[in-house]
């Protein structure tokens, strides 16, 4: 197989794990007195531990091709889900965001790819649930947005991320502040303040644009980031909060089978009949 | 080992024929044969560019040209078993058509050769009444 290192299954987790750095590098230091380290440091830690644990439940041998590739897929997620709880999320939530994002969004379908939904959403949502957020959301960080896109666009250049999803998500996002734009005297600014907003970037390119628990189809993937960009905006928790961000997306990761089937066409050559 | 699909679609830009051979494989895996040639799964030239692509180095074009021929050889089957009855159907008919001519032949010379008898019996006792001697 010649396969581009980029493209095989290890380069592409590889990959994502890269494309977060900026990010990830970002929100460190721009809250310098803020524990980051020491959550990242743990999800990353307790994703290794639990992906592993949960390989040898699963009885895969340790020479088993394949299992570091699915310990490096593990890391992306954990680093996801602590990135996308807020800061004070008690430190066992965001272990709990871990290993359900890795038991219940992974393992429990069958390993990488195979859930229909995205496991680092399905973390967050568990951890938010089990320790509902009670601080005020971030303040928006036009530097840290610009830092997931930059990372986000080398996933999307190298077709690791299909374009379609994250400019719907974005567009779709962008959609509540145009209906209200003849109202609000026409404030450029504040249409375009979801373009600033860090969770909706990493919703954008890194949950949303995850090819696996989205649409397949051309239609399909427009129609799926488009919702999942406004519900983000619209839903009640808040728009650009996490809660809101992954329910948007889970949301859309249930009806995705249902937007391919609906707008799957025919086949480009027509068969012959039966 | 091969590993399972991890629908990252990169098959789907690579397909020549512009099927979607990610969906084609989740279809027959599911054995939904009728929903992958709706997908155009006749359409598929076994090009192999798909596998090409692959990351988990899934065999999918020999899948695919494997359910295609099972379909084609599922239709001849049921042509040559459509066949085969209509061929039984017709003898059953023509035999019973042959049987019923049969008979007819017989009751049409029984009843020939009956008439023939009758009349030569009676030209006997016509001809001992005209001369009992």
């Amino acid at each position: 197989m010649n396969l581009p290192p980029w493209r095989r299954i290890g380069g592409r987790e590889g990959l994502r794990l890269l494309a977060l750095l900026p990010g990830t590098a970002a929100t460190v230091l721009l809250a310098a007195d803020a524990p980051w380290p020491l959550r990242l440091g743990l999800a990353l830690g307790l994703a290794v531990l639990v992906e592993a644990a949960l390989q040898i439940l699963r009885s895969r041998h340790p020479g088993a091709p394949g299992r570091h590739e699915d310990i490096l897929a593990a890391l992306p997620i954990a680093l996801l889900v602590a990135l996308l709880l807020p800061i004070d999320t008690p430190l066992w939530g965001l272990a709990a965001g871990v290993c359900a994002a890795l038991l219940l969004g992974r393992h429990a379908h069958g390993g990488s790819g195979q859930s229909p939904f995205h496991p680092a959403a399905l973390g967050v949502a568990v951890a938010l649930a089990l320790a509902p957020p009670t601080a005020t959301p971030a303040a928006v960080e036009p530097l840290l947005a610009l830092a997931w896109a930059a990372g986000g666009l080398v996933l999307l250049r190298l077709g690791i991320v299909p374009a379609a999803v994250p400019v719907a998500v974005l567009a779709g996002a962008l959609l509540p502040g145009l209906a209200a734009w003849p109202g609000s005297g026409g404030d450029a600014m504040a249409l375009l303040q979801p373009l600033a907003d860090p969770t909706l970037m990493l919703l954008a390119f890194f949950l949303a644009g995850d090819p696996a628990s989205g649409c397949h189809g051309r239609a399909g993937r427009w129609l799926f980031g488009a919702g999942v960009g406004l519900l983000a905006m619209l839903l009640p928790a808040g728009a650009g909060t996490p809660a809101a961000a992954v329910a948007a997306l889970l949301l859309m990761n249930a009806a995705a089978p249902l937007l391919d089937h609906a707008l799957r066409r025919g086949p480009a050559t027509p068969t012959p009949p039966p | 080992m091969a590993r399972p699909c991890i629908r990252c679609g990169d098959c789907q830009p690579a397909c020549p024929v512009r099927l979607d051979p990610l969906a084609l494989h989740a279809t027959l895996r599911r054995g939904a044969v009728d929903e992958a040639l709706a997908l155009g799964l006749s359409a598929c030239t076994g090009c192999a560019a798909c596998d090409a692509v692959c990351p988990s180095a899934l065999p999918l074009a020999a899948g695919f040209r494997a359910a295609a021929a099972a379909v084609q050889a599922e239709r001849q089957r049921r042509a040559s078993a459509d066949a085969a009855r209509e061929r039984y159907r017709q003898r059953s008919a023509r035999l019973a058509r042959e049987a019923e001519t049969a008979q007819g032949v017989q009751a049409r010379r029984a009843a020939r050769l009956g008439a023939a008898a009758a009349a030569a019996l009676a030209k006997a006792r016509a001809r001992t009444a005209a001369d009992p001697s």
